[in-house]
């Protein structure tokens, strides 16, 4: 008898510790798509679904040097990076699904790089030229307090240029407020404070975000996005051959 | 009286191309480079009887600009004037470094055609593929004195998203034959395929009067702060010049200039190659490459040119007769000759380090000989004062033995100065 009743207790815990199970990873799944959701939101406000271009002014704030570029991406996920300024015209930086390409412009060689190499002050080329959240990451846990959304995101393959990134937004209308970029160590490599968005016909466009090492935080490098427009580009002017033979 | 023509005339063009610049906003810059060389007493300079010049202060303004023509077609060109105020004599020149056009053809095609450069390695400090552009220069990786100028070709390329095909013809009769890409005439053809991890390309070269070679390069990334790259090329025959002295076991006095392209169609195979790696680090850029090149001088080569040198250096010493002692010290200058940047040697290591601070740019590089661990280190600060000004300064040394490579090199260590200043 008390063999039968150890034996259905047993069962029911069996039953109960599966049926938990299943609304865990329920709830899981709902909150890692729900995280997808935020994701694919913000990435509306910093890249659109059909080609376009945007400039971007990146400041150092130690000594308020400045470099200007010309970002325009094919509406996918492949996009490429022009310098502006004088001493740099010419070069260009292209980042597909994959891979991140620099283009020298005095000796035309094209430079295959880690998206992680340094473009200017704190900002990497791939914190510039890679642009989507959703195509690099994929988002692993999704917290939240009564402010704040805490989004914890993990890299989809070798190009994306971090290992992880905690997203930090508001709970209340999923504005990104903070980006934490780490390493594959789990070293803490540098933070983003997304200082100026707004809401504009419902997509939350970032303006301006302030990149820094978490033992720097005094030299922060600024970057300023404006004059988005959308562009007609043909799908090869996002290759390598076309951007080797091209001066444009 | 000419010369005074020349000046007047070089610097009227200048000041109208400034005028056309700023009004059109293309690109001036002003880039001064002021070198000072400490010269040493080694086998190839006994009692430093070579007079290097030093200091030598040279001004070059570069004219620049990309302009577009439509939606399609591009144009770009780049020419540099330059002053070079050593001793013994000024010199003016004025050069047109590039000059071509690009046009993109119904959604498939691009089409280049002027002089312009074509690259088709991504290695720094040899590129075994590099036959439609300049040779490397070691003291100026980055061209930050824009002296890296094009070939007259034309290419025209079939795109695709993952592939493209090209084929370029090159004719560079204007230029000085020099053994190595200058005055050739040539074309190349390139495939390239690109996946989504890595990136492959065939080539094949035919320079006239030479067999055709071929080669192949391919880049990949094995982890996300690591670049791989390795490109190499095969041919029999190498119109690169050698001293013809190297050919006898005792060493001689050459009574003409012993340099000569005897191994042009020769059915010696000469391969080189190279394979590099990059890693970015955090505020700090690496890339190491072994490179070889078998058109260089193999271990009984460079013992023949060593002794060489060395009976050349004796002769030196001992002659008194003002004439033979002409003709000794015309003898050492033509050993000296296989001493290139390009590297006499075979087989080298280069490291390339970079990082940036607050205060300015830094690099450091050192390529390093194999057979005999003799180097050229180098460093580089650069720091940039303003949108407009830039200012960079330079320190090579050479290291070694006095039977090596870089150690028998009759300059000890050498540092350039380098303003580079924009025009708005």
């Amino acid at each position: 008898m008390v063999k039968r009743i150890f034996k259905s207790a047993w069962l029911i815990s069996l039953v109960f510790s599966q049926a938990v199970i299943a609304n865990t990873t329920d709830q899981t799944s709902v909150s890692l798509s729900q995280a997808q959701r935020i994701l694919e939101y913000i990435d509306q406000g910093r890249a659109a679904k059909s080609p376009f271009q945007v400039r971007l002014k990146i400041i150092k704030q130690t000594d308020q040097t400045s470099f200007s570029y010309r970002l325009v991406d094919d509406g996918k996920s492949r996009s490429v990076l022009y310098f502006l300024d004088k001493h740099q015209r010419g070069q260009k930086v292209l980042a597909t699904e994959d891979e991140t390409w620099f283009f020298s412009n005095r000796t035309r060689r094209a430079i295959k790089i880690p998206a992680v190499q340094t473009l200017f002050g704190d900002a990497s080329i791939g914190d510039i030229a890679r642009i989507r959240f959703s195509a690099d990451y994929a988002p692993t846990s999704l917290e939240q307090d009564d402010e704040l959304t805490t989004l914890s995101l993990s890299s989809k393959h070798p190009a994306a240029t971090y290992q992880a990134v905690v997203l930090t937004l508001n709970r209340a209308n999923n504005l990104p407020q903070q980006a934490k970029f780490f390493a594959a160590s789990g070293k803490h490599l540098k933070t983003a404070d997304f200082t100026e968005v707004s809401v504009e016909q419902g997509i939350p466009v970032i303006h301006e975000w302030k990149l820094y090492s978490p033992d720097n935080k005094h030299s922060a490098t600024i970057v300023q996005s404006s004059d988005f427009e959308e562009i007609s580009v043909p799908a090869v002017a996002f290759t390598k051959p076309y951007l080797e033979l091209t001066a444009k | 009286m000419q010369t005074l023509v020349i000046k007047r005339y070089t610097l009227l063009s200048a000041l109208l191309f400034v005028e056309i610049t700023s009004a059109s906003a293309q690109v001036a810059e002003i880039i001064q480079v002021s070198s000072v060389v400490n010269e040493r007493e080694t086998l190839l300079n006994p009692g430093k009887f070579s007079t290097i010049p030093s200091p030598t202060h040279e001004t070059a303004l570069i004219l620049s600009d990309q302009l577009s023509v439509g939606d399609l077609t591009s144009f770009s060109y780049r020419m540099r004037l330059e002053y070079d105020s050593g001793e013994p004599e000024q010199r003016f020149d004025a050069t047109l470094q590039e000059a071509s056009f690009s046009t993109f053809i119904q959604q498939r095609w691009v089409v280049n055609a002027g002089k312009t450069q074509l690259g088709w390695d991504m290695a720094t400090s040899f590129q075994p593929l590099g036959f439609f552009q300049d040779s490397e220069n070691l003291f100026d990786l980055t061209d930050v004195q824009s002296r890296s100028s094009g070939l007259p070709l034309i290419a025209a390329t079939y795109l695709r998203p993952s592939w493209s095909a090209t084929v370029v013809y090159s004719d560079d009769k204007w230029s000085a034959y020099d053994g190595f890409n200058s005055g050739v005439e040539q074309w190349g053809g390139r495939f390239q395929y690109q996946s989504a991890s890595s990136d492959w390309s065939l080539v094949l070269q035919k320079p006239a009067g030479q067999n055709m070679g071929a080669g192949f390069s391919a880049t990949f990334s094995p982890t996300d702060y690591m670049v791989t790259y390795v490109s190499a090329f095969y041919r029999q025959g190498t119109r690169r010049p050698q001293n013809l002295m190297l050919d006898s076991r005792q060493p001689q006095l050459a009574a003409f200039y012993p340099f000569s392209h005897h191994r042009k169609q020769s059915d010696t195979p000469y391969w080189r190659g190279v394979l590099g790696s990059t890693f970015a680090f955090r505020h700090l850029d690496l890339t190491l490459e072994l490179t070889h090149d078998e058109r260089g001088l193999d271990t009984l080569m460079w013992r023949r040119l060593s002794d060489l040198i060395a009976f050349h250096n004796q002769l030196l010493i001992s002659e008194t007769t003002p004439e033979v002692r002409e003709l000794i010290a015309r003898n050492l200058f033509f050993d000296s000759q296989t001493l290139s940047t390009h590297g006499a040697r075979e087989t080298y290591v280069f490291a390339y380090l970079k990082t940036e601070t607050d205060y300015a740019d830094a690099s450091l590089y050192t390529r390093t000989a194999l057979e005999d661990k003799s180097a050229l280190v180098g460093i580089t600060l650069q720091k940039t004062l303003s949108t407009a000004l830039t200012i960079s300064l330079s320190a090579q040394t050479f290291l070694g033995g006095q039977h090596d490579e870089f150690g028998i090199t009759p300059v000890d260590s050498s540092f350039q100065f380098t303003l580079r200043y924009l025009f708005n």
